[in-house]
């Protein structure tokens, strides 16, 4: 019953804001400049029925899935480094704090003079989800409760049965979140690289060249594409993790 | 077993331990009495390791230390058998340790509990369960009782004691109850 209530409650929303979408492309009078919600689903199953779309969506989901699962893994071998040295953690936070603080166009064009389109979208992606990934993983392994770290301590846990049961329930919450918003900015940024690097056979490709020949739809299309993606790929990182995660959590000793 | 020679200690200015010497023989249970800041638990903490002395030599020749930390400090994201079996290493006897320390605090009914379900007293004695569990050659026990009542209090401390006698281990009791450490220990340190 409250999952039934849920659904309305989404399709509801849903419903309101296609509604304000609707009026509003009705209200600009020009589908050129802004198309309808209908227009835009029809010319999506106009998309989905040619090859192609399949190609360029999987190319496209594969380059950035590639450069999060690079930067996942980068950020957390690099915090599990830096949390043990100090050194190393302050000598990495200046560089780390400048690529936050980069304008992601900034990159894609230096990426697209060093190592050309093709690579451009996952080396960007890998450049804004490893800063996200290391601040978080570093802070929660720094923050590993020192009270728990010392019953480990006198009750001699070998290494493994340490990290199972107190490092990593420690810092899954900061796991948790650093993914959670680097799916996001790893879209974004993925698809933006896309957009002015122009690989062959992407979703970042095709919005270019759709900006190029005014075809609104198509862009719009595209960029419904995206989004569905991205919720998709949250989806399916919420269900793991919850899976992963199937033993309750607290935060705090007790 | 245990031999403390003229420790010191202090926090930062603050001298909590000051030329203390004591020996504790095996299978001998010392209790530590005295004001609060008087550097009781600190004394806890020295034979553990987590502190260094200033000055002075602490002589210990117990291999296996059990921990009733003055918090109860469980896991919280594991239940209560699930904390006693993270510090077991013989998988073979786990399960029957468990069910004996559980049972020698009275906390079988709330083996599969976690943390946040048990109320103070619950978490003091799964935390003490923990520690028997564990079954160490030296018990350092920082106010197991606090959290319980006065009844508790009484049983525990007789069916602690027969436990550690039982074993053959040595103990140091803290407490700031008289009676917790005539019931318990051989021998009372004033600090």
């Amino acid at each position: 019953m409250k999952f039934l209530g849920r659904i309305c409650r989404v399709i509801l929303i849903a419903a309101f804001w296609i509604g304000v979408w609707t009026f509003a492309s009705w209200k600009v009078g020009k589908p050129l400049l802004f198309p309808s919600p209908a227009a835009v689903i029809r010319r999506l199953f106009e998309l989905m029925q040619t090859k192609d779309f399949y190609l360029i969506t999987v190319n496209s989901l594969w380059n950035i899935v590639k450069g999060i699962l690079a930067a996942v893994f980068g950020g957390s071998l690099l915090a599990m480094i830096t949390s043990r040295i100090r050194f190393l953690r302050e000598a990495i936070l200046p560089v780390m704090t400048v690529i936050k603080a980069t304008p992601v166009a900034s990159f894609i064009i230096l990426a697209l003079i060093w190592i050309g389109s093709a690579k451009v979208p996952t080396f960007i992606t890998v450049l804004i989800v490893l800063p996200v990934i290391w601040t978080n993983l570093d802070e929660g392994l720094r923050k590993v409760d020192p009270q728990l770290v010392e019953v480990a301590k006198v009750y001699k846990m070998p290494l493994l049965r340490r990290l199972r049961l107190l490092t990593l329930p420690s810092v899954k919450p900061y796991f948790v979140s650093a993914c959670r918003t680097s799916l996001g900015l790893a879209w974004k940024a993925g698809i933006a690289a896309e957009i002015i690097a122009m690989p062959r056979n992407s979703i970042g490709t095709m919005i270019g060249d759709a900006k190029q020949y005014i075809m609104t739809e198509d862009m719009f299309a595209w960029t419904l594409t995206v989004i569905l993606l991205s919720l998709v790929i949250e989806f399916l990182f919420a269900a793991l993790f919850n899976k992963l995660g199937g033993k309750r959590h607290r935060k705090e000793t007790v | 077993m245990l031999e403390f020679q003229n420790v010191c200690f202090a926090y930062g200015k603050k001298q909590v331990l000051t030329d203390l010497s004591f020996t504790l023989s095996d299978g001998e249970i010392l209790a530590v009495m005295g004001e609060s800041g008087c550097g009781k638990s600190t004394l806890l903490q020295l034979v553990a390791g987590f502190l260094k002395p200033k000055s002075g030599i602490i002589l210990n020749q117990a291999c296996k230390i059990s921990y009733a930390f003055q918090e109860p400090r469980l896991f919280p994201w594991l239940t209560v058998t699930e904390n006693l079996r993270a510090v077991l290493s013989d998988k073979d006897t786990a399960d029957s340790r468990i069910a004996d320390a559980l049972d020698t605090v009275s906390l079988s009914d709330a083996a599969h509990l976690y943390p946040d379900e048990l109320s103070g007293g619950m978490k003091s004695r799964a935390s003490l369960a923990r520690a028997l569990a564990y079954g160490g050659d030296l018990y350092l026990l920082d106010e197991p009782f606090a959290a319980l009542n006065e009844e508790l209090r009484a049983e525990l401390s007789i069916k602690l004691r027969e436990r550690i006698r039982q074993s053959g281990a040595s103990a140091i009791l803290v407490t700031h109850q008289r009676a917790d450490a005539e019931l318990m220990a051989d021998r009372i340190l004033m600090l």
